[in-house]
């Protein structure tokens, strides 16, 4: 009796293990518990944003400060990156890889489609401008890139370049999308608390599809001047009407939600200055011979990042502004044959607006020191006003230059005008591009070989908009 | 289930009947009339036994219903004797080869050894308590061929490597799978930080205790692991645990041992003494924050004696031609005076007992240990209990389980601000790190002024000072850990045992990292509290069976089935920003964020094995086994079994030809073994088949990302891994040869190994151009071989009466070549920094070393692969305008610059006994990989290594060639300006830092003593021994820094990195060990 009973425990044991439905005995069990497979628009454009914010103010911001002498490296990897040798494929895989194709773009795109079939026309337009801003910034940089064979993963691993021209029609083709979804209704799911630029507002973000058309018109400026000057002019009448409607993202002072310039700061202390005894920039000598007031406020000392008032942590940073669209609008006028007291106005609004953008965002030490600033700015702007029909290129891009101090346009600019004129910090030429990232080079062999100090500072490596 | 395994223990430990039983006494002799001392004496079929003491004799009670007594003793041949009506029983054994001698193989399945087709090893529970190492890994060293251990540091709990016959994987798991009492444990080492930083952790096998150990069988080739299933293919330590025993009269038997160690510190990376902090020669105070030492020399300044200066009570440094000058500066020995001799305390009391039908053994263990570093603790509680319990004839049960506690005081390393040793080398010798305290760690003033900022000899920047990590960065953790099983066997017939056996293991690793405010990793503060929650379960049913068909030919089968279930569970708070010193809480923090991890797994396996013996000299085993695996399973798509199920086959051969050929004195046993064996997997890890979304963060390499919830905004991001749903089963073929001959009646034994393995269809995180919209996906693409050879070599050159002398020979040599990545991938990174480390590499080793090398004239020709680095005179800069006019030049291409894999490694025993006393000593000798030494690339960038003293003011001409291919002629200082260049410390240039690991190193050393029972007679003692040991005593290696047996990287499979990890130690204890 025992015997029969312990053989029959031991084939039911058996049994347990038995395998009658064996796959329900696996169930969900290799269902991943930790994180979703889909996710709602409203958590997909919060990183999105930050993405775009920290593209620009990160890797995109330093490296173009350095070649637009805003500001020298001085220690590490920064004194090499300063003297253009280490400006080398291996620092642009983070931007490249992380946050461009494999961040901001592919969850823009999946924002999109989700978006799209759910009828959220708002969210459509604002994943349309955020991806136009992200591959103009890139294409800006590195000139070709893969777009029509992008985004395949392991269904096409070396996709082919597409020519800067062919990814600018793109760009355009994405901002009238965008122009057209964010003029109409926004169907039930709106953007709101999750839009961390400007709060789910439809019209605000419609005047920056306008501007950043505006911005990617004037890049092709130079290839042919009549029609994309005539375009800047188109777009910038519907785009930003004040410092108010400014495309800026809030940082916060918390550890990890800090601002890109402060956070370099923070943790690679001494890398980088505005300029030392030994290292002058251009712009500390522009400002300086101008007796510029916002020179104290750029320049303080970067290593202590905690009292510096401009790339504080809690920054406001700016993507795309008035006081650019401002200084756009003067460039396109005058090369326009404009009238000279638009030019004038629209000028003297893009110096007054950068003020403006100081005066408001930085933590003064006291209400005081507030006024004495104001003041000196009144004082400042009636000096350099060079009076109606004596504006100059040179007055314009001299005056954005030292507005647009970090941002990743003013490399676009000096590519354009070649204002200011710059001494590269060593040889002869300042690169003229970035090269591509290693991994690409590594992994996709259609990448053009575009990757050592020489290939940068070739001309014939240009970028596809830079005939000057 | 623990329920039930609660109430069986109590059932176990409850009976203790004891029938009608006799007492049998008597001698063993050899055939000389020499008494054998230890030799075994076993009531048959009963686990009740005995050993002779020093005069032969022994004494046993013998359960009624038995009458045969086992003698056996190795070297002898085993007898068995049947019992007539005397209760005296004097035997003489003679020498030869006990052929009959079991080895434990896969599901713990005893054959005799002649029957294996395999290499399999043994290690004694003798050879490792006796070496005198705490943790069961470091036991192990130089005792087993084809087993590669690495110990990852000398710090108090730091964990150890072990790889058997090289690695199998190219990034999952590579080491060995370790099984107790027939069911497998967790031997993970669980990180907190990236593996480059943070503390030294403990690999998860420290927590059995060594004295629990009854025997260790290693089982190394893919054949005699097969029935593992998958994780065996790594290699199999298969741990026996004692149990109780027969105790010869007694109700019970009681062993207790302890023991102490001293512990000191090995080697140093050697720095100067001879230049103060400073910069082009000027001395520059600490409160510049200026971090090199290119200071003038430390004998021509003074102190100005002023009490008053916050960094120094000797006063500021000037010039000792400076009016104010009171004293000339002398060194201060910041590295020396910091260590301590480590202690550590080892106590263990075990209690037995038994009869023919029940038995149990108790044990408990408490190892404490205070390391070279102050305040690096380790702690072990082990408790352990085992019981057997034959029910009928038939039926038998048997149980046990360990509960562990471990508790450490851990102390942050490697690269790391908080690192100690990073702080500590950099510290000019002007600078004093103790503040000028008798006891600075524990005079809070040597590291942290009054107002809570930090005394250091950077002022508000750099590193930590190492008195300040010990203090204010330690990190707490404690484990506590229960593993057990229960097995049942019922004996149904002759042919079919039925056997179930049902494991479990089961902690939490709690762990509690602190940085007060002002620590240079988080000047704001920082705690974190990372808790790991592990659990698995591991079932085996199986039915057995042997027996004789005919007279020439047996047969054995075995058929099972094996469920084995994971959980592991990470939960991680950290707490930024800490609103107020002296207290480091969570609760404490502005900024706190969690994240919380799951990772399930699932193999439910089927397999049988035949085994086929003719005339005790041909033996074939072949095996298969089937397996479903839930990391195959693609969720939300309907699935069928064989989506996720694979097979595989092995089979092994034993000839012993020896019966072949006519007696002889001078072969006594040959045998032949042959084995070919395939090995499936699944994808290593969970959840490789879906592209989830994850929590988003954004950031650009130099500096801490931005993460979410940003500012109370939660963002998601889609993985940039790419998923695979399409995945294959990985293949692992393994074939093996060996020989095994034992000569002069087994007093010479050698068995040599031969094997290759070839793994293919590796499934791998594969980069990916970041265009794909990816940067990484998961393939089925690696493939990786490696081919070895294993020698042990035994031999007893003496056997006398009162003198003996044993020897072994370990021999391992193993190559691991990395045949394939993925399709046009030709590098991956394992670990190291950018620019530099251990990278995979088509046609290269495992694990190479990859990073910048000077340039030389061939590069970019012909004659460079692009890989390697290119034959040819290496290029001097001769640009007069260059500030580094005169120095070798950078090649931009990144090179193969090193291998971490030795060439072989060697472990040679010798045992001396004469009398009551035995020697051992193992020498292990290590031939051959290198290691970038990164410690020293550092210190020669801050002019604190021993070379930048030493060459600071020598002209040199380097070796290589000018531009136009003529000799170099330019002589260059070799001071700051060089080693400050691109090819100097923290350049680009890693190949020059590259070093031989090579090493031969007294590992251990034990002088045993046992004690002559007749002392104690009259008393309850029964007898005891003491026992001295040496650990590490002396090692001789060409490499400069710490002692090289490291790793920064861990146990992990990145190795050949050496970047401020912590020293390794040397140690003695005594031991005294009693039974009563």
């Amino acid at each position: 009796m025992m015997k029969h009973k312990i053989t029959a425990l031991f084939l039911g044991l058996a049994l347990l293990l038995g395998f009658n439905s064996c796959e329900d005995y696996f169930g969900d069990i290799n269902v991943n518990p930790n994180v979703p497979t889909d996710v709602p628009p409203s958590v997909l454009l919060p990183s999105i944003e930050v993405g775009v914010a920290d593209l620009t103010g990160g890797d995109m911001s330093r490296f173009s400060a350095v070649l637009v002498s805003h500001v020298r490296g001085v220690a590490r990897q920064w004194s090499s990156i300063d003297n253009y040798s280490f400006i080398v494929p291996s620092n642009f895989d983070n931007a490249w890889r992380y946050n461009i194709y494999a961040g901001i773009l592919q969850d823009a795109r999946i924002l999109k489609q989700k978006a799209s079939e759910e009828g959220a026309a708002y969210y459509v337009g604002i994943a349309d401008v955020l991806m136009a801003y992200t591959w103009m910034m890139a294409t800006d940089v590195w000139n070709d890139m893969p777009f029509t064979e992008a985004f395949q993963g392991t269904d096409n691993l070396q996709p082919a370049f597409d020519s800067q021209e062919f990814i600018y029609g793109k760009i355009d083709e994405m901002l009238a999308e965008a122009i057209s979804s964010l003029s109409g209704d926004g169907g039930d799911l709106l953007p709101g608390g999750d839009d961390i630029i400007y709060g789910g507002d439809a019209a605000k973000w419609l005047k920056a599809a306008h501007a950043i058309a505006a911005r990617a018109a004037l890049h092709r400026a130079l290839r042919d001047p009549n029609k994309y000057y005539g375009d800047v002019l188109t777009h910038v009448a519907d785009g930003f009407t004040s410092g108010a409607d400014d495309m800026r993202l809030q940082y916060t002072s918390g550890p990890t939600s800090a601002a890109p310039w402060y956070r370099f700061n923070r943790d690679r202390t001494g890398d980088i200055q505005m300029f030392t005894d030994d290292k002058p920039s251009k712009l500390g000598d522009i400002m300086t011979a101008l007796n510029d007031p916002r020179l104290p406020i750029y320049s303080y000392d970067f290593e202590d990042f905690d009292n510096h008032p401009y790339f504080r942590a809690a920054r406001n940073y700016p993507l795309i502004t008035y006081y650019e669209q401002k200084f756009m609008e003067a460039e396109a006028l005058m090369m326009t044959g404009g009238d000279d007291a638009a030019i004038h106005d629209a000028f003297m609004e893009g110096v007054t607006s950068s003020f403006d953008y100081i005066s408001a965002t930085t933590p003064f030490a006291s209400d005081s020191l507030h006024m004495v600033f104001d003041s000196l700015s009144m004082d400042y702007m009636a000096a350099i006003d060079p009076g109606e029909g004596n504006v100059t290129m040179e007055d314009i891009m001299t005056q954005k230059y030292i507005a647009m101090y970090t941002e990743p346009e003013v490399y676009n600019d000096w590519r354009r005008t070649n204002i200011p004129e710059l001494t590269p910090n060593s040889g002869s030429t300042i690169p003229y591009r970035f090269p591509y990232p290693s991994s690409e080079l590594t992994l996709n062999l259609n990448t053009p070989p575009v990757d050592g100090l020489d290939a940068i500072t070739d001309p014939a490596n240009k970028v596809w908009w830079d005939i000057n | 289930m623990k329920k039930l395994s609660l109430v069986l223990m109590l059932v176990l430990f409850g009976v203790g009947s004891m029938l009608a039983q006799r007492t049998v006494q008597g001698t063993v002799t050899d055939t000389e009339g020499d008494p054998l001392i230890g030799a075994n004496v076993l009531v048959k079929g009963t686990t009740v036994g005995t050993i002779t003491d020093y005069d032969g004799k022994y004494s046993v009670t013998v359960p009624e219903g038995s009458n045969t007594l086992i003698f056996s003793y190795t070297g002898y041949t085993t007898q068995e004797v049947e019992l007539g009506a005397s209760n005296v029983v004097d035997v003489v054994m003679e020498e030869g080869i006990t052929l009959e001698t079991a080895v434990v193989t896969a599901l713990g399945v005893e054959k005799e050894e002649k029957a294996v087709g395999y290499a399999v090893q043994e290690v004694s529970s003798d050879a490792i308590t006796r070496s005198g190492a705490s943790k069961t890994l470091d036991a192990l060293q130089g005792k087993a061929a084809g087993v590669q251990l690495t110990r990852a540091s000398g710090a108090a709990g730091g964990g150890t490597r072990i790889v058997i016959r090289g690695q199998t994987s190219l990034t999952g798991d590579n080491q060995a799978l370790i099984v107790i009492d027939g069911v497998r444990v967790n031997n993970s080492t669980f990180q907190s930080e990236g593996n480059h930083a943070g503390v030294a952790n403990t690999n998860r096998l420290a927590d059995l205790n060594p004295n629990d150990i009854e025997s260790i069988s290693i089982l190394k080739g893919a054949a005699a692991t097969a029935l593992y299933g998958v994780d065996g293919a790594r290699g199999v330590v298969v741990i026996t645990t004692k149990r109780g025993k027969g105790t010869d009269g007694k109700k019970f038997k009681v062993d207790i041992g302890s023991s102490v160690a001293f512990s000191e510190v090995t080697q140093i990376t050697p720095t100067q003494t001879t230049y103060a902090q400073g910069w082009a020669g000027v001395y520059y105070p600490p409160e510049t924050g200026v971090s090199t030492s290119w200071g003038p020399p430390v004998s021509e300044l003074a102190w100005d004696g002023d009490k008053d200066y916050a960094f120094d009570p000797n006063g500021r440094i000037v010039s000792k031609d400076d009016p104010s000058a009171v004293k000339p500066v002398t060194p201060y020995d910041n590295i020396g005076t910091f260590f301590q001799t480590g202690v550590a305390f080892n106590n263990n009391v075990a209690v037995s007992g038994g009869s023919d039908v029940a038995n149990f053994r108790f044990s408990y263990g408490n190892y404490s240990e205070e390391g070279v570093v102050p305040k690096n603790t380790f702690e072990r509680n082990t408790f352990k209990l085992a019981s057997d319990l034959k029910l009928t004839d038939r039926l038998s049960m048997s149980a046990s389980a360990n509960f562990s506690k471990a508790n450490g005081r851990r102390i942050q390393q490697g690269s790391n601000t908080s690192g100690l040793m990073l702080g500590m080398l950099r510290t000019p010798v002007t600078f004093d790190n103790s503040g000028g305290f008798d006891d600075p760690a524990n005079t809070e003033a040597a590291y942290r002024f009054p107002d809570g900022s930090q005394r250091n000899y950077r002022g508000g920047g750099g590193y930590d000072n190492p008195y300040w990590i010990i203090n204010l960065a330690p990190r707490f953790d404690e484990v506590n850990r229960l593993f057990g099983n229960v097995n049942l066997e019922y004996k149904l017939h002759p042919w079919a045992t039925l056997s179930a056996t049902l494991g479990t293991d089961w902690f939490s690793d709690r762990r509690e990292q602190q940085f007060e405010i002002n620590s240079r990793t988080a000047p704001s503060g920082r705690v974190f509290e990372d808790n790991f929650f592990f659990r698995n379960t591991d079932i085996y049913l199986n039915a057995r069976g042997s027996g004789n068909l005919t007279d020439d030919i047996s047969l054995g089968y075995l058929l099972g089935a094996n469920l084995y279930d994971s959980h592991l569970e990470n939960l991680y708070t950290e707490g930024n920003g800490l609103s107020f010193p002296n207290f480091v809480h969570i609760s404490n923090a502005s900024d706190v964020q969690s994240s919380r991890y799951i990772n399930n797994k699932r193999t439910v396996g089927f397999y049988g094995s035949l085994d086929f013996g003719w005339r005790s000299m041909l033996y074939l085993t072949v095996t298969g086994r089937q397996d479903y695996v839930s990391t195959l399973i693609v969720p939300d798509e309907p699935f069928s079994l064989s989506d996720i199920g694979f097979f595989y086959p092995s089979a092994s051969l034993s000839f012993v030809f020896s019966e072949l050929l006519p007696n002889d004195d001078i072969l006594s046993f040959g045998k032949l073994r042959l084995s070919y064996a395939a090995v499936g997997g699944g994808p290593p890890s969970a959840y490789s088949t879906t592209t989830p979304f994850v929590s988003a963060s954004a950031g650009d390499g130099w500096a801490d990302p931005v993460s979410f919830p940003f500012n109370g905004v939660t963002g998601f991001t889609q993985s940039d891994n790419l998923g695979n749903p399409n995945l294959e089963p990985e293949l692992t073929v393994n074939k093996e040869v060996g020989v095994d001959l034992r000569f002069f009646k087994g007093r010479l034994g050698l068995d040599f190994s031969y094997y290759t393995m070839l793994s293919d269809n590796q499934i791998l995180p594969v980069d990916l151009a970041g265009s794909t919209g990816y940067t990484s996906a998961v393939l089925n693409a690696g493939s990786l071989s490696s081919k070895g050879i294993e020698l042990v070599l035994t031999a007893t050159p003496i056997r006398k009466r009162d003198f003996g002398w044993d020897l072994q020979v370990n021999y391992t040599r193993n190559r691991t070549i990395v045949e394939k990545l993925a399709e046009g991938l030709e590098a991956l990174q394992i670990g190291g920094f950018t620019g530099t480390g251990m990278f995979h590499i088509t046609g290269q080793p495992f694990g190479v070393l990859y990073g910048g090398a000077y340039l030389r004239d061939n590069a970019g020709t012909d004659a460079d692969d692009g890989l390697t680095i290119p034959d040819g005179n290496i290029l001097i800069n001769d640009d007069p305008t260059s500030g580094e006019y005169g120095f070798q030049q950078p090649d931009p291409t990144l090179r193969v610059i090193g291998d971490p894999n030795p060439d072989f490694i060697v472990g040679i025993t010798n045992t001396f006994t004469y009398k009551r006393l035995a020697l051992s000593f193992l020498v292990d000798w290590k031939q051959g990989g290198q290691m970038w030494n990164g410690t020293m690339w550092a210190l020669t960038f801050f002019g604190r290594a021993q070379i930048t003293a030493e060459d600071r003011d020598k002209i040199v001409i380097f070796d290589g060639v000018l531009s136009d291919g003529s000799p170099n002629n330019i002589p260059v200082r070799v001071g700051q300006n060089y080693w400050t260049s691109s090819v100097g410390g923290f350049g680009s240039v890693d190949e020059s830092f590259v070093q031989s690991t090579t090493w031969v190193r007294l590992r251990e050393v034990t002088l045993s003593w046992d004690f002559n029972p007749k002392w104690f007679s009259g008393t309850f003692v029964q007898g005891g021994s003491l026992v001295l040991n040496g650990r590490n005593l002396y090692f001789w290696t060409p490499y400069l820094g710490v002692d090289p047996e490291t790793s920064l990287w861990g146990t992990g499979n990145a190795q050949g990195f050496e970047y401020f990890n912590m020293p390794s130690t040397r140690s003695v204890s005594v031991g005294l060990n009693l039974s009563f």
